[in-house]
């Protein structure tokens, strides 16, 4: 049989077709016309209006993704523009630290930040290691406490008490961080004090406590989410050949889901790091070159919050402020993309 | 419900169901059961989708009392021993009832370590028992020549059909008695399945084996004994070759036929 459909002028009417004209019998018609007819006519009618939207709708979600991606760039380069400028108004050096006289009148290299007046000093060291001793105790009681809910509500919990519980998490990642940082400031340092008898009230250890509260839920919700990602069959198979739960959970389900756990870590630690309004508030804020944890200290991020507002622009506080900035915004990009690069990896593992 | 036994061998009975009614929640997922598995014979369970088939097995090893909210009545006999008595220690329970399931399920680890899981949850740990435990379970499922050489390789690196094969030879590495298998070859292609099959005809020298299946050719070709569910009932049990030629019941007949299902 041979028959030339034309679809562009959309003539394959029901009743253009042989065979099927002549079952007249039992189909629905509306005059001599069949449902199909109705329909092909009013498609005609619709279909220039139809591109139009389609196409006015398509391009604006475009420029809306665009938008985000342009926004982001500029962020950066705006970031990395005003901290290169540093370079020009600092000595690279001094980034790292600079030699000062010391009580007994002799030269020693010094890592401080302490940028005012002629002689500003513009180590960055005592920053870096400020954030990173408040970033990682807070990722390791996060991490404890935030996979060991995670593992909760998606292995153990029952459906009732998981709907209740999960909601509560994710309320306690919308706490206002000040709100937090008033409750580390007010009370939780007074009580670490009392406890670990520490010289300074605010230090590293409150501020790792209070950022703590915000990851926890971050965490606690990607590892459920990564955990139940795990195909139900594994499980299966596991009680098949004997496991008990725990040996399932232990052997079987976190082992699969890994890498989905490492990443929210990961991210975790990520939000310490840039975590703001917490640590300026209750970990005193004094840029100590230490490892103690109990130590007051000046994160990255407190540094620029609490500094920025008050230099000249162009000067070189200001734009060792931005290189800071750079820095962290670098840190936890190459955090975030480690994640993500993870979270992919799992995603092929289990086919999912 | 007629059972008759036209072979002249001497059939021990390895599961025996008494009047099994199994419930997810309120719902009478199987009504009434009694019937025999055999030792060293296939049995096949056939029937319409949703009929009870997979529940059925999976009460014998009590696995769907893990994800669901379950109600038995009845009795399971293992050995003439209620898997359902309160003595009963479910893991050693699921050792001897080895399952295999309607998808490959390896575990994301290497084809090694997807076999010695079993042996390694009972505790052993010397490495040249389980190296032996891998190669026999391996050989066992005809899937050593295939793998010997990458036994680090990871279990998902392997096409369907070698997946399922590990599947089977992680289910014997625990030296089960029985195997159930919940259509373990819907998954998979002519040629994958043919293999499987043709491993079915051989393992049951040594287990006995319950496989449901939709596929009305493959229980006519492996399977000793059919049982045809429909509805949670057992409407008929038979030796495979009378099911098939010469059924007692019209809708099993129906069914066999084509006419539903």
């Amino acid at each position: 049989m041979n028959m030339n459909y034309n679809l562009q002028s959309s003539n394959l009417k029901a009743s253009n077709i042989p065979g099927n004209a002549s079952a007249k019998e039992g189909v629905k018609r509306f005059g001599d016309k069949r449902i199909s007819d109705i329909l092909v006519e009013s498609r005609k009618t619709n279909v220039r209006r139809q591109r139009i939207q389609e196409f006015i709708i398509e391009e604006l979600l475009f420029v809306g993704g665009l938008a985000a991606i342009v926004f982001i760039a500029l962020i950066f380069i705006f970031l990395f523009k005003e901290g290169i400028k540093a370079f020009f108004l600092i000595k690279p050096l001094e980034f790292i630290g600079t030699h000062i006289l010391d009580f007994d009148d002799n030269r020693v290299f010094a890592c401080m930040w302490q940028p005012v007046g002629e002689s500003g000093k513009y180590s960055i060291i005592p920053l870096i290691i400020g954030s990173f001793l408040v970033a990682l105790p807070a990722t390791l009681i996060s991490t404890i406490l935030g996979v060991g809910c995670g593992i909760y509500l998606a292995e153990i919990a029952t459906a009732k008490i998981r709907e209740g519980v999960k909601p509560a998490i994710e309320l306690l990642a919308g706490i206002p961080t000040v709100v937090i940082g008033f409750l580390c400031l007010t009370i939780l340092a007074t009580y670490v004090q009392n406890s670990f008898h520490t010289t300074f009230r605010l230090n590293a250890f409150v501020g790792a406590i209070g950022v703590s509260m915000v990851i926890i839920p971050v965490i606690a919700s990607i590892t459920d989410d990564a955990l139940r990602a795990v195909p139900g069959e594994l499980r299966e198979a596991s009680y098949g050949l004997g496991a008990t739960k725990w040996e399932t959970i232990w052997k079987v389900v976190v082992p699969a889901g890994i890498s989905g756990v490492t990443a929210s870590i990961i991210l975790g630690m990520g939000r310490a790091l840039g975590e703001t309004m917490i640590v300026v508030m209750a970990t005193g804020n004094a840029a100590l070159v230490t490892g103690n944890v109990f130590s007051s200290v000046r994160t990255m991020t407190a540094t620029i919050a609490a500094e920025l507002g008050a230099v000249p622009q162009g000067g070189s506080q200001y734009c060792a402020l931005f290189l800071v900035g750079s820095i962290l915004f670098f840190i936890t990009f190459v955090l975030n993309l480690v994640a993500e690069m993870i979270i992919s990896r799992m995603r092929k593992k289990l086919r999912l | 419900m007629n059972t008759r036994h036209k072979t002249k061998e001497q059939i021990k009975t390895k599961v025996k169901l008494e009047g099994l009614t199994f419930y997810y929640g309120k719902y009478k997922a199987i009504d009434n059961i009694s019937m025999e598995f055999f030792e060293c014979k296939v049995t096949a369970i056939i029937g319409p989708s949703g009929c009870g088939k997979s529940t059925l097995i999976k009460a014998i090893n009590r696995i769907s009392e893990i994800t669901n909210d379950v109600k038995v009545e009845g009795k399971v006999l293992l050995d003439n021993k209620n898997v359902y008595d309160r003595d009963v220690d479910l893991v050693d329970l699921r050792r001897r009832v080895g399952m295999v399931f309607q998808r490959p399920n390896p575990f994301p680890k290497s084809i090694y370590d997807n076999v010695v899981f079993g042996p390694r949850l009972f505790g052993v740990n010397n490495k040249k028992q389980l190296d032996e435990i891998v190669e026999y379970s391996l050989t066992k499922s005809a899937l050593w020549n295939e793998v010997k050489d990458r036994l680090n390789h990871s279990a998902i690196s392997l096409s369907g059909g070698q997946q399922q094969r590990l599947c089977i030879a992680r289910a014997l590495a625990v030296d089960p008695e029985v195997l159930l298998m919940d259509e373990p070859c819907s998954a998979l292609d002519p040629t994958a399945t043919a293999r499987i099959e043709e491993l079915i005809e051989d393992l049951k020298k040594y287990y006995t084996i319950a496989i449901v299946t939709h596929n009305m050719q493959q229980a006519a070709r492996i399977s000793d004994y059919t049982g045809f569910l429909l509805n949670g009932q057992l409407m008929e049990y038979n030796i495979t070759t009378d099911i098939f030629t010469n059924p007692d019941n019209k809708v099993t007949e129906d069914y066999i036929t084509g006419r539903f299902g």
